[in-house]
């Protein structure tokens, strides 16, 4: 926490610096009324000789007020600055270091209560530096109040301190209640927020629902336990409150008792109001540390909730790193590292942590331009082992080789322009399909004309009057299944990589166009073979397979060509009596 | 937009009216509140003066206790305040989320399809937890303000009629300031938050999409895009925080002025002997008193701009109306149940294609037949399937069930009655129940199960650790395509509908699973009515007619037994190529 806080400091030390200095000036200003008052008082109530005539006061406060009034302005000002450049600079490292966990397992449990997390912890787990700015101010001001108090009455002053350090200790004593209490309203919070994330992001389910007051009664719930959770916190906020005003009321009561018995000789008319005000700001300004003390506590929360979504073992000091975009930079670029002569997978295995599923001791090998595809049942591992290969997954056991060499990070080495891929469902994002394809790598015109080809999207494009300018809308939705799957296609062309991975392409697109797209994407081997990985039970692409591997239930059942699969496996067969959908023979 | 009053009013009434009884305690806190804090500066007085006449230590001790007991009344009727506001302010929103989210599942898919899930998530629970915080902060600081001002002015009525009225006069200037500055502050805080919308709409993209995006090396460039959204909430900030703010400073101007006029005329009194000491303290704490009104107003003010955006946005989002406008037929009729395509044509709203997806597009299904359509992507297959489910309707022309057009029917009893399985299967984060029954409590166990029998899916539930509760989710890898698609049959017959609509339910099936899976559709399709999208054309095989469009309009339409048999037809020519 504390290194996090030092991070949020650091990313902008003189902008901080202004801000520190601006808010302290604030926060110190009321000291100087209180005091003229004072002076002016005891000249009216002749316990002093009269130093200041109304008129001058009249002028003295103005002249404060009207400066402190133009602080405030500039104060402001640089606050707005700093305050959205910290949460900016969290919020890029938390995209950053998210992306650094297998992709696969990035949003533990959805991508809207990730984004929740990014949207409200990063608010409250930077709630520190305002903390600081604000703390020093309060603490100026209490100091100096303490100081003059004392100049007057050292002993009535020691008794005024007390509310601050009895609040203090207060809040420290409920401090794991406070958290504790923090938690779970966040938690509550979270569970609606992700809660209607969810219902939008599949919105078409809920709206064909015939009872369309289901996800509204849920939402009910979630909301009410997030009001009691509220609650809860509230209470506890009000007694701690409670204690500090509490405070302040019965030592202003003591010093009138006090005085009751000393009459004026204990304190002169301008000393009581000099007092007095103070006293209810400085009681004030404890509640206000109660605040800046729960809110660090808080905070604590909300950065431990941040760092559940980070790699683990990220020190909070990631958090706040100012190069974020450098460092990504740096991190996807391991190197070009050799042209692919030969890619071997050597006993990989993973195993979803729900027990099922998953993939076991595979050995694979690619050669330059070679054509394999992987078929199997249902559930067999296919998009497993292509997530694995790609870094998705972890690899739990096994290895990948390189020309021989080991890949250590295969997230980052996996990545154009040495690999490029097809998922089975492509996501595109709220952008042009020109900036879909691109995803911000500049592309030759003529590279982006022939991705665009291949993928068969040309005639698509016709009908759009933007063309490739198009926007999809969010998630892609405003084009049909087969456009995305092509757009997704053409992303991968265009990256010009050695290695295609391709998870089944079939999924959307009627026949016709997935002849012709298969046609164009094989068409492109005619130059520079790139290899390609297939997974796909589609008889014209098993009949182009150079090798074809059977995966079932995690393990490689069977590999070599289509002949001799058909005539050695079981299951091979059944695959491929099953697969008839475009009606055709067996093998020539 | 500049939210009116009545649009504040409204919401106010609307959404408080329900806590009734937690308004008027927190009004009797309120007012509590405000004779305690006026009243406590008046026993100052006395006891300046008194100390000052060298009055008896008993009186000034009894001062002193009086002054503890109503001090003391002030914290707990305060505390209470506090409390109450805050569970005011909960109940409140959370019914205003819930209509907001009732209205947004009634709109039709165009409007959805303009906003992503974050910006959606930032709508209904950010401008909420906004509204919240107003609710909350304004019944408690602003009310507590404007009684408290109240209050000091009825004591000074009481002390001297001109004090009041020149105090009348004070706040009046004050309070048309504070009210001119806020409208001027308004837009800068709704630039602000629709750069928080953007900023958040384009991290939950990402997020959602960070497999594609990493395997394609677009992390880096996502990260600098980001970075320029920052830069505009940043440079939007400053002009939000500075000059949509600016009613902070501006108290403390007025009060600095204030503080010292009163001070200065006091001053001149008491050198006169016209006033005494302890009456000076009570105009100067009575104004210092007005110093936390006004701040609160202000800060209130600067909450109240929030809220005003907010407010705008949330009534704007009322105000989308889907053209979707509800039926009043209860049933649908009787089973078996036709279907007719009478002249349609449809163009989509805030498309950004050229052509209509429908053009002038007849056709009729008899009750208990099945329909397979066929075309190539884009020629409007799945369009058809929107429009007979009614997330659209048609531009022209009309979509009849049994010759009743479909906008005649309550939209329950017709997603009751028209199941459809979407290309996109989509989940939830939930148990495997709740994606199912979509939360409809009256869907028992037993039914449940027996969709699962007959989608053959028992099996799978068994292995499921904790059954019916198990919790799936979108982003959850346990789940395959093809369990996916066999979880979203199951979810379309638990209804027992009358209609029953595939588009490409299909697809992501392995050959063999695909098999099984058609075996129960075969059956599920038995006594219905069907139409079926599906790019195999052994799918289509089994339907009674096929309709094969192009470009929104038929290419050809018939039995399929017929078009089989007519080796110069379209269906022979798809059939043809699928086997080169």
């Amino acid at each position: 926490m504390v290194r996090f806080s030092r991070g949020l400091v650091r990313c902008r030390p003189l902008l901080f610096l202004a801000n520190l200095l601006a808010w302290s000036a604030s926060h110190m200003v009321p000291l100087l009324p209180g005091y003229l008052t004072k002076v002016y008082c005891d000249g009216l109530a002749g316990d002093a000789p009269m130093t200041i005539a109304p008129v001058s006061i009249l002028v003295l406060l103005a002249v404060v007020g009207i400066t402190h009034g133009l602080f405030g302005v500039g104060a402001q000002w640089l606050w707005g600055d700093l305050w959205t450049r910290a949460t900016g600079l969290v919020r890029l490292n938390l995209l950053r270091l998210i992306a650094e966990r297998p992709a696969a397992l990035a949003t533990p449990r959805s991508s809207s209560e990730t984004v929740s997390r990014v949207r409200d912890d990063v608010e409250e787990g930077c709630a520190p530096l305002e903390e600081l700015i604000d703390g020093t101010g309060v603490i100026g001001f209490a100091a100096g109040a303490i100081v003059i108090m004392a100049t007057i009455d050292w002993a009535i002053t020691c008794v005024v301190t007390l509310p601050i350090v009895l609040s203090a200790l207060v809040v420290e004593a409920v401090r794991t209640r406070v958290m504790a209490l923090r938690r779970a309203s966040r938690g509550a919070g979270a569970d609606v927020a992700e809660f209607v994330g969810e219902v939008f992001s599949s919105f078409v389910t809920f709206k064909l629902a015939p009872d369309i007051d289901g996800g509204v009664r849920r939402l009910e719930r979630l909301n009410h336990r997030r009001r009691r959770a509220a609650l809860r916190e509230k209470v506890l906020a009000q007694v701690l409150e409670g204690v500090s005003d509490g405070t302040a009321v019965v030592c202003i009561s003591l010093l009138l008792f006090y005085l009751s018995f000393t009459g004026d000789r204990g304190l002169t008319v301008g000393e009581f109001v000099l007092f007095v005000t103070y006293l209810d700001r400085v009681a004030d300004y404890a509640q206000w540390m109660i605040g800046i003390l729960v809110n660090v506590r808080r905070a604590k929360v909300s950065v431990g909730r941040l760092q559940q979504v980070v790699p683990r073992g990220t020190g909070a000091a990631e958090l706040t790193r100012r190069d974020a975009v450098g460092a990504a930079e740096r991190a996807a670029d391991p190197g070009r590292g050799a042209p692919l002569e030969r890619l071997e997978l050597r006993g990989v295995t993973y195993l979803h942590p729900t027990g099922e599923g998953g993939i076991r001791g595979i050995d694979l090998i690619l050669e330059r331009g070679s054509f394999t595809v992987i078929t199997g049942r249902i559930g067999a591992g296919k998009t497993t082992l292509l997530k694995v290969l790609l870094g998705s997954l972890p690899l739990q056991d096994g290895e990948l080789l390189w020309n021989g060499v080991p890949i250590a990070r295969p997230d980052r080495f996996m990545t154009p322009p040495r690999v490029a891929y097809t998922p089975q469902i492509p996501r595109l994002f709220s952008d042009t399909i020109a900036g879909n394809i691109a995803l911000g790598v500049p592309l030759a015109r003529d590279s982006l004309a022939a991705a665009v080809h291949d993928a068969v999207l040309e005639s698509d494009l016709e009908t759009m009057a933007a063309g490739l300018q198009t926007r999809v809308g969010p998630r892609g939705l405003r084009l049909s299944g087969g456009q995305v799957q092509r757009v997704a296609t053409a992303r991968m062309l265009a990256r010009g990589a050695q290695l295609l991975v391709i998870d089944d392409l079939s999924s959307a697109l009627d026949l016709k166009t997935e002849r012709l797209l298969w046609d164009r994407v094989l068409g492109r081997m005619r130059g520079v073979r790139p290899t390609c990985l297939v997974v796909s039970h589609r008889r014209r692409v098993l009949r182009h397979a150079d090798r074809i591997v059977l995966l079932h239930r995690g393990r490689v059942a069977a590999a070599g060509s289509l002949e001799a699969l058909l005539a050695t496996c079981a299951v091979m067969r059944h695959v491929w009596q099953a697969g008839d959908d475009d009606r055709e023979a067996g093998p020539a | 937009m500049k939210p009116s009053f009545t649009l504040y009013r409204r919401f106010l009434t609307r959404y408080l009216a329900r806590c009734r009884g937690q308004v008027v305690l927190l009004g009797a806190m309120l007012l509590a509140h405000t004779v305690a804090s006026v009243y406590a500066p008046q026993l100052l007085r006395g006891f300046i003066d008194g100390v000052m006449a060298h009055r008896a230590t008993e009186q000034l001790a009894a001062v002193a206790a009086l002054f503890l007991a109503v001090a003391a009344g002030r914290q707990v009727s305060r505390g209470l305040a506090a409390y109450l506001s805050e569970s005011v302010g909960w109940s409140a929103t959370n019914r205003l989320r819930s209509d907001l989210l009732r209205h947004t599942l009634g709109l039709d898919l165009s409007f959805i399809n303009r906003h992503p899930p974050g910006v959606m998530l930032e709508r209904i629970d950010g401008d909420s937890n906004q509204l919240a915080t107003f609710f909350s902060q304004f019944s408690l600081r602003l009310l507590r303000g404007v009684l408290l001002l109240a209050g000091i002015l009825v004591a000074l009525l009481i002390e001297d009629w001109r004090l009041c009225l020149a105090l009348l006069g004070f706040v009046a200037a004050v309070t048309f300031i504070l009210v001119k500055l806020r409208s001027f502050g308004v837009p800068y805080h709704e630039r602000l938050r629709e750069a928080a919308a953007n900023l958040h709409g384009f991290v939950e993209e990402r997020l959602a999409g960070i497999e594609d995006l990493k395997a394609l090396g677009g992390l880096v460039h996502a990260l600098r895009r980001m970075t320029a959204l920052i830069a505009v909430q940043v440079r939007r900030a400053r002009r939000a925080y500075s000059l949509g703010t600016l009613v902070w400073p501006v108290v403390n101007v007025v009060m600095g002025i204030g503080s010292g006029l009163i001070l200065a005329w006091g001053g001149v009194l008491v050198l006169r002997g016209e006033m005494t000491m302890g009456t000076v303290y009570l105009l100067f704490s009575y104004l210092s008193l007005m110093f936390w009104p006004f701040e609160d107003l202000a800060d209130q003010m600067e909450e109240l701009q929030k809220a005003g955006g907010s407010l705008v946005r949330i009534q704007r989002l009322f105000d989308a109306r889907g053209s979707l406008r509800d039926g009043t037929l209860r049933m649908l009729p009787p089973r078996p149940v036709s279907i007719a395509f009478e002249n349609v044509g449809f163009r989509y709203p805030h498309g950004d294609t050229k052509e209509e997806a429908l053009r002038e597009l007849s056709f009729r299904i008899e009750g208990g037949r099945s329909l397979g359509i066929l075309g190539r992507t884009g020629s409007g297959k799945t369009t058809v399937t929107r429009l007979l489910a009614r997330l659209y309707d048609p531009g022209v022309g009309r979509v009849t069930l049994n010759g009743v057009d479909l906008r005649q029917y309550r939209l329950s009893a017709l997603r009751a009655g028209v199941s459809v399985v979407t290309q996109e299967v989509q989940f939830f984060r939930g148990s495997i129940r709740d994606n199912l029954c979509l939360f409809d409590p009256t869907i028992d166990d037993r039914r449940l199960e027996a969709a699962f029998e007959r989608l053959g899916l028992l099996p799978w539930l068994a292995q499921q650790q904790a059954g019916l509760d198990t919790v799936i989710s979108s982003a959850q890898l346990a789940l395959s395509a093809g369990e996916a698609q066999r979880l979203a049959l199951a979810r379309a017959f638990l209804r027992d509908p009358a209609v029953v609509v595939l588009d490409e339910a299909a697809a992501r099936l392995d050959p063999v699973t695909e098999r099984e899976v058609e075996r129960a559709l075969a059956a599920l399709l038995e006594g219905r009515t069907g139409v079926v999208i599906a790019h195999r054309l052994r799918s289509v095989e089994k339907v009674d007619d096929i309709l094969i469009l192009e470009g929104g309009r038929i290419a050809e339409h018939g039995p399929c037994q017929a078009l089989l048999d007519d080796p110069r037809s379209l269906l022979n020519e798809l059939l043809a190529v699928g086997a080169a």
